[in-house]
């Protein structure tokens, strides 16, 4: 889902989903209906995150429990996909938090010494998924997260700079930065 | 920023989604968010088939309580023949010895009903006259204070039976099965009521009787506890229905 299809979404009126009233009802059984829809997809934005399968998978725990029983303040503002979804980005942020990996430090780490002149030229790349996701893994945290959030789960920088509570501008050099070291593993073959 | 990087991702967006996510997860969510289902206890978790097998655990103890009551029931006759006869020939034995040495064989003549046609014979013959001849101003009192028990616990029999008849309108099979086990016991009563007339051993008769009023209450008292939980479960169920609506 990109950042176009979310704001269609929120312009949009968004119809009653059907498990999700049934959810509210207490319907154990569209609670797992629910579950299966969308845990692969929220295991694999929060896995990218976190970047630690069990942690991953404690966040996923958390935020669909956290969600079931806060059904009442979903009100349709948005996809319950798109609510559910913003769930698990708190938690998988919240876990890298409490494992001391502190985002607003990216400022300071090193940027590996990628100028963003010299660094590879995109369109001479030859960019395969799997390359993609190994280098998204050696990231560091900061970085990694500002560009998941961007380049996966579809959010413009200021979402992403409200998300984790730092300036628009920050956002935008980190994911530069973040990028610029992404292609450059892919071109070194890191990997 | 809008450059081949993000294209690319864009394209193959579904194929990033790869991993899948263990099973156990769900299971554990499963658990923190249905806690209440272990709460509500068996009753609220048993289904159609569950409810069935619970009524057959109560016909099942019926059952046994009616055979049981049944058997000594059968024993009665015996015991009236050997009473009837020999009433006037044993009246030399002293109290003393019937009331020591031969009282406890009585006990269990009527649960073992090939002894009582053997070797209690004579006991029973020889106690009967005693009771009989020697206080029945006794026997009479005895008789009076088991009416009187009679009369409390049918009472309570009565009250009980209509409190379950309050259940009628909502559980129409449970309130039939139910009321179907308290009348086979209470067939029982009748059928030993119905000898009391032409029996003379009346204190069996009436210890009997008692006896079943007791269990018919105890029976009441359980169905009316199932009740109760039903309607527990129901009501939590309703209220939580609305707390989520």
């Amino acid at each position: 889902m990109n950042a176009k299809t979310i704001r269609l979404e929120l312009t949009e009126p968004i119809l009653h989903d059907e498990l999700v009233e049934r959810c509210k009802r207490g319907d154990s059984r569209a609670y797992e209906a629910i579950y299966q829809k969308y845990a692969k997809a929220m295991y694999n934005t929060s896995l990218r995150i976190v970047n630690h399968t069990g942690d991953a998978e404690d966040v996923m725990q958390e935020a669909f429990t956290d969600a079931f029983r806060s059904l009442e303040d979903f009100h349709y503002k948005s996809t319950f996909g798109a609510w559910l979804k913003r769930i698990v980005i708190n938690k998988s942020i919240n876990q890298l938090r409490k494992r001391k990996m502190d985002l607003i430090d990216i400022e300071k780490t090193n940027i590996g010494n990628v100028a963003e002149e010299d660094g590879p030229d995109e369109q001479e790349l030859q960019l395969k998924v799997e390359d993609i996701k190994k280098a998204v893994t050696l990231l560091p945290n900061g970085y990694r997260t500002v560009l998941t959030l961007y380049l996966f789960e579809g959010y413009d920088q200021e979402e992403i700079a409200e998300i984790l509570g730092v300036s628009h501008a920050t956002v935008r050099t980190q994911y530069m930065r973040a990028k610029m070291k992404l292609l450059q593993y892919i071109k070194l073959g890191v990997l | 920023m809008n450059s081949r990087l993000e294209q690319f991702v864009r394209d193959h967006r579904e194929e990033f989604d790869g991993e899948d996510p263990d099973n156990k997860i769900w299971e554990k969510i499963r658990t923190e968010v249905t806690p209440q289902k272990k709460k509500q206890g068996v009753l609220a978790r048993l289904g159609r088939a569950g409810w069935a097998a619970a009524a057959a655990v109560v016909l099942v103890a019926v059952g046994s309580v009616w055979y049981f009551s049944s058997r000594t029931v059968a024993v009665t006759p015996a015991v009236v023949q050997n009473n009837t006869t020999p009433v006037t020939s044993t009246p030399d034995k002293t109290p003393a010895t019937a009331a020591t040495g031969e009282t406890k064989p009585t006990a269990v003549a009527p649960t073992t009903p090939d002894a009582a046609g053997t070797a209690t014979e004579p006991t029973l013959t020889t106690i009967r006259p005693k009771i009989a001849k020697e206080s029945p101003a006794r026997t009479e009192a005895l008789e009076n204070t088991m009416d009187d028990e009679m009369y409390h616990y049918a009472k309570l029999v009565e009250i009980k039976h209509n409190q379950l008849k309050a259940i009628e309108k909502d559980e129409p099979l449970l309130y039939k099965q139910f009321a179907a086990d308290v009348s086979s016991l209470d067939s029982v009563y009748h059928s030993l009521q119905s000898q009391l007339p032409k029996n003379p051993n009346r204190e069996q008769l009436l210890e009997a009787m008692l006896q079943n009023l007791q269990l018919q209450m105890g029976l009441l008292n359980h169905q009316l506890d199932i009740i109760k939980q039903i309607n527990h479960s129901k009501k939590t169920a309703y209220e939580e229905a609305h707390k989520t609506a």
